[in-house]
């Protein structure tokens, strides 16, 4: 049953992108706060839409980067990858990264 | 690049600026916090005092930290063994803009650098004194995402929600071609970080974009400034999507 297959298909997106439209909507809200901006419904739609469209790439990039390694899993290597055409992008990912590196040492050191 | 064109460099012109003014040696307080750009500068003295920190960052934060150093470090000690780790300690090197110069990647902070500044004021009674203590409070978000020389800023997560780690796994899920693909849980994180920073880029730039068509006199209301609209966010989607 194809048609069904799709109908279910799209409601699952929608409700996806539904979440997706919430977590941006509190990161711009966080954001906005701070620097005093506001933010109408409209240009939250549209930046959930955008990082929606960014997920798709950045989902097929990691994959391909993965796969290029022969592997399945996709590591940090591959997100660091992600900041190849913009320095200070490639900057704030490496130093992430090692955050996260940091943050687990210290968790499983005790 | 993309840093860059978040933030105009106004500050460091303000900088070049006011070093012309004499120096008073005697007056600047030996601890004075760095001041964001937003607040408007009262007194001349004061300015200059903050300028001359900034303006020569490695020179001077040696010789006026060097009390709170040693407190920090007395903390730190304490506090490291039973933080949580970078996380918190990224927290707290957004608090003290002084950290940022520093380093980004060391996890240094103590947990309560402001309360420790706030019983130091009796070296110091000045009417001063109790704005300095709001200054930081303020800027370490602005100073952060508007000093153009500043180290990439540490994860704000805490104030800012980024995509939940749940939501972006099971995204990242929908979009691989095969369902075999898996996402290690430090990837994920960092990857978390990259979409907290496109978000605030997007934003950052939209806002800007709007200052310069309100600039231009494009028959944007003044009002209309600080709402971001959709309009102005597809003027920059294109960058956005080349840049990232």
């Amino acid at each position: 049953m194809p048609g069904l297959q799709d109908a279910d298909d799209a409601t699952k997106e929608e409700k996806l992108k539904a979440a997706l439209w919430y977590a941006i909507g509190q990161t711009v809200d966080g954001v906005a706060l701070t620097q005093d901006l506001n933010a109408t419904p409209h240009f939250i739609g549209g930046l959930s839409e955008l990082v929606w469209a960014q997920i798709e790439n950045v989902a097929q990039d990691l994959e391909a980067f993965a796969k290029h390694s022969d592997r399945q899993v996709i590591n940090t290597k591959d997100v660091l990858l992600l900041g190849r055409r913009n320095e200070g992008l490639a900057q704030i990912l490496k130093s992430q990264t090692n955050a996260v590196r940091e943050k687990e040492k210290t968790s499983t050191g005790r | 690049m993309f840093k860059r064109t978040t933030m105009p460099p106004r500050k460091e012109k303000e900088q070049k600026d006011s070093v012309v003014y004499a120096a008073s040696k005697r007056k600047p307080p030996p601890f004075k916090p760095q001041r964001p750009s937003k607040v408007p500068r009262v007194s001349i003295t004061e300015s200059e005092s903050s300028v001359r920190k900034t303006a020569k960052p490695a020179a001077t934060s040696k010789r006026k930290t060097e009390v709170p150093d040693d407190d920090d470090e007395e903390l730190e000690d304490n506090i490291r063994p039973s933080a949580g780790g970078a996380e918190e300690s990224d927290e707290e090197l957004d608090e003290d803009p002084l950290a940022s110069k520093r380093s980004t990647s060391k996890p240094v902070k103590p947990t309560n650098p402001l309360p420790q500044k706030r019983t130091a004021p009796p070296r110091q009674p000045s009417p001063m004194s109790v704005s300095s203590d709001d200054a930081p409070n303020i800027s370490p978000e602005r100073t952060s995402t508007t000093f153009p020389d500043a180290p990439p800023e540490p994860s704000q997560m805490e104030d800012t929600p980024s995509i939940p780690q749940p939501l972006l796994v099971r995204l990242l899920h929908e979009h691989f071609a095969h369902k075999s693909t898996k996402i290690d849980k430090h990837a994920i994180e960092v990857l978390q970080k990259y979409f907290e920073v496109f978000v605030r880029e997007a934003i950052a730039r939209t806002s800007l974009q709007k200052k310069q068509d309100a600039e231009k006199g494009g028959g944007v209301h003044e009002l209309d400034v600080e709402w971001l609209e959709l309009e102005d966010l597809e003027k920059v989607a294109a960058g956005m999507m080349l840049d990232f």
